[in-house]
């Protein structure tokens, strides 16, 4: 799966503290999202999304090999 | 503890250690390393669960997840240990009684240690990458 959530946090000027306190999330747990080492739950990704005030689909796409 | 030859006990403990012959002296000594034993078990096992359960500052899913696959993980060692002794037991003969009580207690204690430095390692990796 790929994600695009760093590139939709640096779009949207939110820093990786910023997010994780906003979504009530560690900062470790965004930067393993963004470096795609753990898939966040549906619920956690609907709040990344409402929080950036994007789609989902913006943020999280599948690749042909999923 | 006094004993007696029909095997009764006298009383619970009786620390007049210059009054009792050898035997109950030695039967004294037993018990009291046999409570020493209990209580240092439950004590220990105690403090490994308030570590092992003890919530991180942000306890999110992650941490969860973390936490789920490293008690499959503890418990993957935790069977492998027990069936490679099993072999060894069956290979170079069978284990005394306190040997085999020695062996369960450390299977107990493998899982639990296990459990933890997984956690706590892969964390640590998490907080280092971090940085």
């Amino acid at each position: 799966m790929k994600n695009r959530l760093k590139a939709q946090r640096i779009k949207k000027e939110f820093t990786q503290a910023q997010l994780a306190e906003i979504v009530n999330i560690s900062r470790q747990t965004i930067i393993s999202i963004e470096t795609n080492r753990y898939i966040p739950s549906v619920l956690l990704s609907l709040k990344i999304a409402k929080t950036l005030n994007i789609p989902l689909e913006d943020l999280f796409e599948l690749e042909n090999s999923d | 503890m006094r004993m007696y030859a029909n095997g009764l006990h006298h009383s619970i403990i009786d620390f007049s250690f210059g009054k009792c012959d050898n035997d109950s002296l030695e039967s004294h000594y037993h018990l009291v390393n046999v409570i020493i034993g209990i209580l240092s078990f439950f004590s220990f096992l105690g403090g490994i669960y308030f570590v092992a359960f003890s919530k991180e500052r942000h306890e999110d899913e992650m941490v969860k997840q973390v936490r789920l696959e490293s008690f499959q993980f503890a418990a993957l060692v935790q069977m492998i240990s027990i069936i490679i002794s099993c072999i060894c037991i069956f290979i170079f003969g069978e284990l005394g009684e306190g040997a085999l009580m020695l062996f369960f207690i450390g299977e107990i204690f493998l899982f639990w240690l296990c459990f933890i430095c997984r956690l706590n390692y892969i964390l640590h990796i998490q907080l280092k990458n971090e940085e």
